[in-house]
């Protein structure tokens, strides 16, 4: 569909062909991703907890404080099973310009604009067929143009999420060292 | 330190009983509000699964399909009852490709935002699993800075009690090197005659 755009880009002179590829037709194994594998823990942190266990003893052996630790660590256990395998991934997502799921967006683009040609090229043909005239073409400059659009667009939204990331990920900067002051 | 014995200091009946609280709280924590917050974790994982964007893609396709659709059935109904036009004629060709091309974009846009979007939304559910987390260790650090402090305060009533049965700092306090004494060990505003 879009063969004589690319080819008259290349022969532009302003971009290689190895460019011309990776920008429309990236390794398709970065793109589909899945589901991000998970590597924290499920399981309840705080089933050990016993409010009892130091209820023998005495005043002077600080009865409260030694359980205060034992909840203070079961939350440090908790946040480092469940939650730090999240932000480590989050981190890991943030590249130099976006994110990595700029290229499984990117190839959804193409998806979504090639797919949407087909369908509607296919409409009219039964359009066509159904009136007993001549099948016409889909514009192909317009759906070029949809799909330049459309990628371009892609890569700012995923810039804008970029930010976004960065902002949020920032807050416990923050939090950590306001504590206790 | 020399020859002063004070007992340890003990500690209030009532932060024992707060520890339970706050024992008995992370308990119910971990049973009703863990279950949920891992569900709501694996849910948003689930968020980037390639079926999850296949669905959300589709129904976007779907909805402006249908809002094209409804357009181009006007557009006939307009050219063939109205104008007089037939679809065998270059006017109604002309006139209904260029609709079509625009459907064909207007779906394409659609389904390329479904997808942008689904994945906005999968990044946003795991920075607020972030907060989530943030707000645990948060509260973590603050408990050890706490326990940190409570063990100063511990020291510190500690120290003042040795020194305070130490005779020999007593009987120099209230002369003017026991005030030099006293003040370096903290001892003019509690124990200075």
């Amino acid at each position: 569909m879009f063969g004589s755009f690319l080819d008259r880009l290349q022969q532009s002179g302003n971009v290689n062909f190895q460019q011309v590829q990776d920008f429309y037709f990236p390794n398709p194994n970065d793109a589909y991703r899945g589901v991000p594998t998970y590597s924290g823990g499920m399981g309840n942190p705080y089933a050990s907890i016993n409010p009892n266990r130091y209820s023998g003893l005495r005043p002077e052996d600080n009865p409260g404080d030694k359980l205060f630790a034992d909840l203070i660590r079961a939350q440090t256990q908790d946040y480092l099973t469940r939650f730090a395998p999240i932000e480590n991934f989050l981190a890991s997502e943030i590249t130099a310009t976006g994110t990595k799921a700029l290229e499984g967006d990117l190839q959804r683009t193409r998806d979504a604009v090639a797919q949407s040609g087909l369908n509607v090229q296919g409409t009219m043909n039964r359009d066509a067929a159904r009136y007993g005239v001549d099948a016409q073409t889909l514009d192909q400059n317009t759906m070029t143009s949809t799909l330049v659009g459309g990628l371009n667009a892609t890569r700012m939204r995923d810039s804008d999420r970029r930010l976004a990331l960065l902002g949020g990920m920032g807050a416990i900067t923050a939090k950590a060292q306001t504590v206790g002051r | 330190m020399s020859g002063g014995g004070g007992s340890k200091p003990e500690e209030l009946e009532s932060r024992e009983a707060l520890a339970q609280q706050a024992a008995v709280s992370l308990q119910r924590y971990g049973q009703v509000f863990v279950p949920m917050e891992n569900q709501y974790i694996q849910s948003t994982l689930n968020q980037f699964s390639d079926q999850n964007y296949v669905n959300a893609m589709g129904q976007a396709s779907t909805q402006a399909t249908g809002a094209y659709e409804q357009g181009m059935e006007d557009f006939q109904n307009a050219a063939v009852m109205k104008r007089g036009l037939d679809p065998s004629m270059g006017a109604y060709q002309q006139e209904s490709a260029a609709l079509r091309a625009a459907q064909a974009r207007g779906v394409g846009q659609a389904m390329t935002d479904a997808a942008i979007t689904n994945t906005d939304r999968g990044y946003q559910g795991l920075s607020n699993i972030v907060k989530m987390g943030q707000g645990l260790a948060t509260d973590a650090m603050s408990g050890q800075m706490e326990v940190a402090q409570n063990q100063m305060d511990r020291v510190t009533a500690q120290r003042n009690q040795d020194f305070g049965a130490s005779s020999s700092l007593r009987n120099l306090a209230g002369t003017v090197t026991g005030m030099g004494a006293g003040s370096a060990y903290g001892l003019n505003r509690n124990y200075g005659g």
